[in-house]
């Protein structure tokens, strides 16, 4: 299998199709497979596929020396972040090209691999597989179970313990911003100092940025340096997308503009209209 | 010689408590080992190489007040909160930890001396464990340290075949902590330490000279392709001490902090004209090698970097500072 990786990656860059092929390479322990960019076809072999490869790598897609043209080992979520970057109009399907592959228990080693079909964003219409989705759907269930005020103490506990080091702003494809909200000082809209109060902002704001956007590919919780409960926060965000607006990120055409970038007439108003 | 028995490490942690002291130890919180301020010695889980975070944070935490502000009539009252820190112990960090200490020790005491820094300096008495195991991300011996290095510490304790530990004095401060605590101790014939062999990996020093006369080289730009900018090898490096001066306000009242910042981040040195000398993710990465391989050393006469390993291990895409060493031309052993 990871034969077929390197031998397309080989032929994406011999044709010129790409002039990067952004995958993995070993790390320095087993369990995290690090980021590799490979522009040269000799450099094909340092590749490697196996469970601790977890996805992420479409964060680099919106860099420059990326986004002229670029091949990315990516997952499932991957390929729909790489689909949301098309529709938010921070790259061109035409420069990305896609080695797919699924993964059926990401994180362990006896996890089966597959590669997916398809080279083009346009190929991969249908990607909805998503193996994390399910065990996360319990989990927003027994959150949104609890009384209001046992979640916000659940919510206050994981903010307390933000360090405020931004690695789930910079792993997130989707984060891309020039400059974040969290960085404007003139004025400046969240207190950056890791306290209560600024955490509960910058952790609030940096989900309600990404609703409608963010396609659970988990980069932020793996970087998170504290372990919060990020990914956990993001799906209570989604599903609410989901059942206001039928609407999941990177599922739909890739032409199509965004959830909160379009309307509908169908788009339910409850929040404006009473009833 | 003093030994302390495997067995009685938590007498010796609650001896201190019921002393009055307060205790910095390692505890264990959702898989991971952290420094913590604990309140019984059952708590207490010891790591077999480091923690996750540094013991930087209880002498330079992450956001600390340094004056209070109330807004009256016609006036402002300004009240700065005293500095006296009581008493504490910190007990089983590692030789990486307080080496860090040392070399604080050196910024913090300048130009201005710090007083919160230096008045919890000088309430601590640091109580290191010797390292028995390195990890793959270990590299002390690269930056003239050792498994069993003494810098910063005020007792080590050195870890025997048996499970228990030597127990050594290196500062006055360390001798009146044995001293004191000589009930939990017990004597024993000299035994052979059991001490981690961690290989050298780099040559620090001579990397300084090739750092130096390479300002424009464009290992940088290679070096931290992968990088994300995030802030994760700043705040988990014990030596790491920039920091943001912000006011926050309730109404008309708030608070001056003092709040860890880092180079990583493109704020750190963007100007209020717009411009930013470090405008790139290259020229970030390359403040955080220099200062820590070559300004910091011209300035201060040590390396600013203890070979922790946390840079690289805390990583979300495994990088840190010694997979630049090494890539330094002419420089890896
Ligand atoms: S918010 Fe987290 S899970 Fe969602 S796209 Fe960004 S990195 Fe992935
Ligand atoms: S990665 Fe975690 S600790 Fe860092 S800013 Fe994000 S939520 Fe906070
Ligand atoms: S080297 Fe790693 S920890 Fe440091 S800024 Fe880059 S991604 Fe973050
Ligand atoms: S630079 Fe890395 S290895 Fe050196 S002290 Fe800091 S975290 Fe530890």
């Amino acid at each position: 299998m990871i034969d077929t990786v390197r031998s397309r990656a080989a032929e994406l860059l011999k044709s010129g199709e790409v002039s990067v092929v952004v995958g993995y390479r070993e790390g320095r322990r087993r369990e995290l497979a690090v980021p590799h960019f490979v522009r040269d076809v000799a450099d094909v072999d340092a590749l490697v596929l196996d469970p601790f490869c977890s996805g992420g790598l479409a964060v680099f897609a919106t860099r420059e020396a990326v986004s002229q043209g670029a091949a990315f080992v990516a997952t499932p979520q991957d390929i729909r972040s790489l689909r949301v970057l098309v529709q938010e109009g921070q790259i061109t399907s035409e420069n990305v090209r896609i080695i797919g592959f699924a993964c059926q228990a990401p994180g362990n080693p006896a996890g089966e691999i597959r590669l997916l079909e398809g080279s083009r964003l346009e190929d991969f219409d249908n990607v909805i597989e998503c193996a994390a989705d399910n065990n996360i759907a319990a989990e927003v269930a027994r959150i949104m179970a609890m009384p209001p005020e046992e979640r916000w103490r659940f919510w206050r506990a994981e903010f307390d313990k933000c360090v405020r080091c931004y690695a789930c702003r910079a792993a997130c494809p989707m984060c891309y911003c020039a400059e974040c909200i969290a960085d404007r000082n003139l004025p400046q809209w969240i207190e950056t100092t890791a306290r209560p109060r600024g955490n509960f902002a910058w952790n609030l704001i940096r989900a309600w940025h990404l609703a409608g956007r963010c396609t659970l590919c988990g980069a932020c919780e793996r970087a998170c340096s504290e372990g919060i409960k990020l990914t956990l926060l993001n799906a209570m965000l989604a599903a609410e997308v989901r059942d206001a607006f039928d609407y999941v990120a990177g599922f739909g055409c890739a032409d199509e503009a965004g959830v909160f970038a379009s309307f509908k007439d169908s788009d339910k108003e409850e929040f404006l209209i009473d009833g | 010689m003093k030994v302390l028995e495997k067995s009685r490490m938590r007498d010796l942690l609650a001896a201190i408590m019921a002393a009055g002291s307060r205790l910095v130890a390692p505890v264990e919180r959702e898989g991971s080992h952290r420094f913590a301020w604990v309140d019984s010695a059952a708590e207490v889980r010891l790591p077999d190489i480091t923690c996750d975070n540094t013991i930087k944070e209880f002498f330079f935490p992450r956001a600390e007040r340094l004056l209070t502000y109330k807004r009256a009539a016609n006036r402002v009252d300004i009240t700065a909160p005293a500095v006296s820190e009581a008493p504490f112990v910190v007990f089983g960090c590692r030789p990486c930890d307080a080496a860090a200490l040392d070399i604080v020790d050196r910024v913090f005491n300048w130009d201005s001396p710090d007083k919160t820094w230096n008045a919890r300096r000088e309430a601590a008495t640091v109580v290191t464990i010797a390292c028995s195991r390195a990890d793959e991300y270990c590299f002390c011996t690269s930056v003239g340290l050792a498994p069993d290095s003494r810098t910063g510490s005020d007792v080590i304790l050195l870890p025997l075949e048996s499970g228990d530990f030597a127990v050594e004095t290196v500062t006055d401060k360390g001798r009146a902590f044995v001293e004191k605590y000589a009930a939990s101790l017990s004597d024993q014939k000299d035994t052979a330490a059991k001490i981690a062999s961690v290989p050298q990996k780099a040559d620090a020093t001579a990397a300084a000279k090739w750092l130096k006369a390479n300002f424009d080289s464009g290992l940088y730009a290679d070096a931290s392709e992968r990088c994300l900018g995030c802030g994760i090898c700043t705040y988990y490096c014990p030596t790491c001490h920039c920091f943001d001066i912000q006011d926050e306000a309730d109404g008309l009242s708030g608070a001056r902090l003092k709040a860890w910042d880092s180079c990583s981040f493109a704020l750190f040195t963007k100007h209020t004209s717009g411009h930013n000398p470090r405008a790139d993710r290259p020229s970030r990465w390359r403040q955080r090698i220099m200062h820590k391989f070559s300004y910091y050393p011209d300035l201060f006469g040590v390396i600013s970097c203890t070979g922790c390993g946390r840079c690289g291990r805390m990583c979300p895409v495994d990088l840190g500072v010694l997979e630049t060493l090494t890539a330094i031309p002419g420089e890896d052993t």
